[in-house]
């Protein structure tokens, strides 16, 4: 096709882009007489106009992710070793794992008499940008004030030749808890008892105005000795002194770092994140604890926030029972969407899964009884009033009946 | 990194067909892009299974935070979309080389689990019909950069080309018109 028929196309295709119906046809019909060849063309690009974006996207979008593959593995292909080098004091040994944004190695202490193995956390090269590093050097100020026998130690902290920032944190020589859980045949009340020692050690990091954000079983390791060892404070954040999380450009990376499956609502609305976010990731990791699957796993994306009742993952099987009550109501009390129907705390969630241990009421069934009679109350005080009185009436029979 | 040149300076020089402006614009942007990849497989790692333009947004947003020389979110925009085109199509060219010289395709990690059908086609089809549509209007090239090559929506485009969203969704839908006509051609 020559320029000037090229232009011509166009002229009449733009036009006939802004009419409709019968006037496009008329128009066409005017605009195109003889030439007929001129008016299938521009019918062609009518048509293809209108069509879905979608046709567009899948051979470009298909080409864009195959090109950011093949960048990353250009660079994967040059990847550093930092293997046999003495950093700080620091022997490096085997790496061990290569996250997103860093390295990790195992690392020997060279300085003093006692070795001691370690992790030896270093930001790849070529991600050392402005806001990483920040990160980075975040984490490293709130391992600073964590001290906590549940919270992996920094030993050390300080910068390669290059600038890039590293941390040596104390090495875990363990599994993720879910992993621990099922090769070791953990019994649902070692599983609690577990989880109560993450809910400590979150509870420790909340008094010091520290939200994990992003916890989930391959972040909480149980050593070889049945220790429990919350991990990775890469995204964690200091809240301001009000608890809320204030609005600095460090936090605004938060909404893309999200874990799918493990973030809390507020995280993915982009809404301030709190004590609270941890406190239902705990509720998710109680639910995987006692269902061995992940509540949201296969579930449609739009599937809301409703974390469904451990008992029903788990009915025909033989710990149904023993799940159902207490421990589907601590794990909808922990994982409610209003924040303010959560526990206050991880400490109050872990004070549930103790009572709930030691055979006692616990608080989550109370809240639970307490909704499921609300309806009455308006209405019908005396009937409320009457129902708790049957009910301790019953308990009372009961118990006469079983002493 | 050529030191400190000016993103808006390389656009221009491009734009008048200065010979290298393409080598030099791609030195600029390359790294940020390489990042941004090394981001969404970061997220890709932590569960995420595709690649979502929420991410390419953030870490858009990151890039520029971290980086005085993306200070201007329009500028790194444009470039970025335009410099993704040309890595596309250089891309795609690369592959469809290695399958006409070697006779067996090299398998690598990176194409596993792609569909089969060849998406580099398709980007060199575009390419090819961006050519003769920035003849009519070089308004519709920018505008097919950044929507198509760089996946920007209608709103992140108006901005990163001084256009009312309006104008995008107009000129969106003509530049349509021709690039499907395009890839019917290719695969009638």
């Amino acid at each position: 096709m020559n320029a000037a028929r090229a232009r011509l196309l166009d002229e009449v295709y733009v036009q006939a882009l802004g009419l409709k119906g019968r006037d496009r046809r008329a128009f066409l019909a005017r605009r195109c007489g003889e030439d007929g060849e001129l008016r299938r063309e521009v019918l062609a690009l009518l048509v293809a106009a209108d069509a879905s974006d979608d046709r567009l996207e899948w051979p470009v979008g298909t080409a864009r992710e195959r090109l950011w593959r093949a960048m990353t593995q250009a660079d994967a292909g040059s990847q550093e070793d930092l293997a046999g080098q003495l950093i700080g004091g620091w022997r490096i040994g085997e790496k061990v794992s290569r996250g997103g944004l860093a390295s990790v190695y195992r690392a020997r202490c060279e300085r003093g008499g006692r070795a001691r193995s370690a992790a030896f956390k270093v930001l790849r090269r070529g991600l050392d940008t402005d806001d990483v590093i920040a990160r980075f050097r975040a984490e490293r100020q709130i391992l600073a004030s964590l001290h906590h026998p549940s919270i992996a130690r920094m030993l050390d902290a300080g910068a390669l030749a290059d600038g890039r920032p590293f941390i040596v944190m104390e090495f875990v020589d363990g599994e993720p808890i879910t992993a621990h859980c099922e090769n070791r045949g953990v019994d649902t009340a070692g599983r609690l008892r577990l989880l109560v020692e993450v809910l400590r050690a979150l509870h420790h990091a909340h008094l010091h105005r520290v939200v994990h954000r992003d916890v989930k079983p391959s972040n909480v390791l149980v050593s070889r000795d049945g220790k429990v060892v919350l991990l990775d404070f890469g995204i964690a954040k200091l809240l301001a002194a009000d608890g809320a999380s204030g609005a600095s450009s460090l936090t605004g990376a938060g909404t893309s770092l999200l874990t799918p499956g493990y973030a809390s609502p507020e995280q993915y609305s982009g809404q301030p994140v709190t004590t609270a976010s941890d406190v239902y990731q705990a509720g998710l990791m109680l639910y995987e604890l006692l269902t061995g699957e992940r509540p949201f796993e296969g579930k449609p994306a739009d599937c809301g926030f409703a974390v469904p009742l451990p008992s029903t993952a788990l009915r025909g099987t033989s710990r149904h029972d023993a799940v159902r009550g207490d421990l589907d109501a601590i794990t909808r009390k922990a994982t409610q969407v209003d924040i303010a129907a959560r526990y206050a705390s991880a400490d109050e969630m872990a004070r549930d899964l103790l009572r709930h241990l030691d055979g006692r009421p616990v608080l989550a069934t109370r809240d639970a009884l307490r909704d499921r009679l609300r309806w009455l109350e308006p209405r019908k005080p005396w009937l409320t009033t009457a129902i708790a009185v049957a009910a301790a009436g019953a308990a009372a029979w009961v118990a006469s009946e079983t002493a | 990194m050529p030191a400190h040149e000016d993103i808006e300076a390389l656009l221009a020089a491009l734009r008048s067909r200065e010979p290298g402006a393409m080598d030099r614009l791609v030195e600029a942007v390359y790294p940020a892009l390489k990042r941004l990849a090394h981001f969404q497989l970061a997220g890709e790692r932590q569960g995420h299974t595709l690649t979502t333009t929420a991410i390419v947004h953030e870490a858009y947003l990151r890039m520029a935070t971290g980086d005085a020389r993306w200070s201007d979110r329009k500028h790194f925009l444009r470039a970025a979309a335009t410099v993704m085109r040309h890595l596309l199509v250089d891309h795609a060219r690369q592959r469809d080389a290695d399958k006409r010289g070697g006779g067996q395709v090299p398998i690598s990690l990176a194409d596993e689990g792609l569909p089969v059908e060849d998406d580099g086609v398709a980007v060199i089809a575009l390419d090819g019909a961006l050519k003769g549509i920035a003849e009519l209007d070089p308004r519709l090239e920018q505008i097919v950069e950044c929507r198509c090559f760089a996946g920007l929506s209608v709103s992140d485009t108006a901005d990163a080309l001084g256009m009312s969203v309006r104008t995008v969704e107009r000129e969106w839908r003509r530049a349509k018109g021709y690039l499907l006509r395009a890839l019917d051609r290719e695969n009638p």
